[in-house]
């Protein structure tokens, strides 16, 4: 691989962390307003999406590091968008229902997360390629996905225009059907350079959103 | 979409800060026709007198209302809405409330 390729996914990967970490700030100054426990699932996982991302770059800049941070990346991606997907989910039924369910749920999964990633760790020279259960993952997150665009459809179906979230998420889809792409066909090399831009334009069309709507006067 | 006041009404138990949004909201549109009367922020927000006396209280130490022989919101406390309903707008393009 060239340097000039390795440089791209390298800075790809950080830009990516810098933006999705944006969002969980932002999103946790909304949580800390209006505190409604299901909310915590946005900034919990944009979080993980941002250290996800980190570990896609330090991956290539540590090329060392390179099985635990592609696993690092892997896994928590799937619980970034796990937490996103279940935080619609609990936005549902919390109208639905009064029991409370979230907190015990968020903790179940940020417990698991955590015996995942020390489990990683920890075995590092038994850890099988991460290109054996690439597809496995992007398959998942896809379906989170496409759940989260689903739910905010259903929620926003009074809106006439194309809501800037709905794109910005469906940017998010077609970075996981890329890569879902590049694992059915390695050598198709520009699936995963698109992901990488695809993220990128996905993320920014969210944080500009968000700073845009907060700094309406 | 409707911002802040646009919440669907869910049977949910009111956050504080939505509480302190709704009692603000009542006494700012009070404001812009005469003086604030605790009575109509009563009906406005459908709480009990006890509790909207104890929340006045609390929004009174902490500068969104002055609460003494009047009732008035405080430029604090029209910030306050103002950067509520900018979340509330937010989260509802989410689709999270």
């Amino acid at each position: 691989m060239s340097s000039l390729t390795v440089e791209f996914f390298f800075f790809g990967g950080f830009v990516s962390a810098g933006l999705a970490f944006g969002i969980a700030y932002l999103m946790l100054a909304s949580f800390r307003t209006i505190r409604s426990e299901y909310l915590l699932g946005f900034p919990i996982g944009f979080t993980l999406l941002g250290f996800s991302y980190a570990s896609f770059g330090l991956a290539y800049l540590l090329p060392f590091l390179g099985i635990v941070a592609s696993w690092f990346y892997l896994l928590l991606d799937c619980y970034g968008f796990a937490f996103l997907a279940f935080t619609y989910f609990f936005r549902k039924s919390s109208l639905t229902s009064t029991r409370r369910g979230p907190g015990r749920w968020y903790f179940l999964l940020s417990a698991s997360a955590a015996v995942v990633v020390l489990a990683v760790l920890l075995s590092v020279s038994f850890l099988p390629s991460f290109r054996e259960v690439d597809g496995f993952f992007r398959v998942i997150n896809l379906v989170f996905v496409g759940y989260m665009i689903y739910s905010l459809n259903r929620a926003l179906k009074t809106e006439a225009e194309l809501s800037s979230v709905v794109l910005g998420f469906t940017f998010l889809a077609i970075d996981q059907y890329s890569l879902l792409l590049w694992v059915l066909d390695r050598g198709f090399d520009w699936a995963f350079v698109f992901a990488q831009l695809i993220r990128i334009t996905g993320l920014a069309i969210l944080v500009a959103f968000i700073i845009r709507e907060f700094r309406r006067a | 979409m409707a911002t802040g006041g646009g919440e669907p009404k869910t049977g949910r138990r009111r956050e504080r800060a939505r509480i302190y949004y709704d009692i603000l909201q009542s006494i700012i549109n009070q404001e812009t026709q005469d003086v604030a009367k605790i009575t109509r922020v009563q009906n406005d927000v459908n709480l009990p007198s006890d509790r909207l006396r104890e929340h006045l209280r609390e929004m009174s130490l902490v500068g969104l209302v002055r609460y003494e022989e009047t009732l008035a919101s405080t430029e604090k406390g029209k910030t306050f809405v103002r950067e509520y309903e900018k979340i509330v707008h937010v989260l509802q393009e989410f689709g999270l409330l």
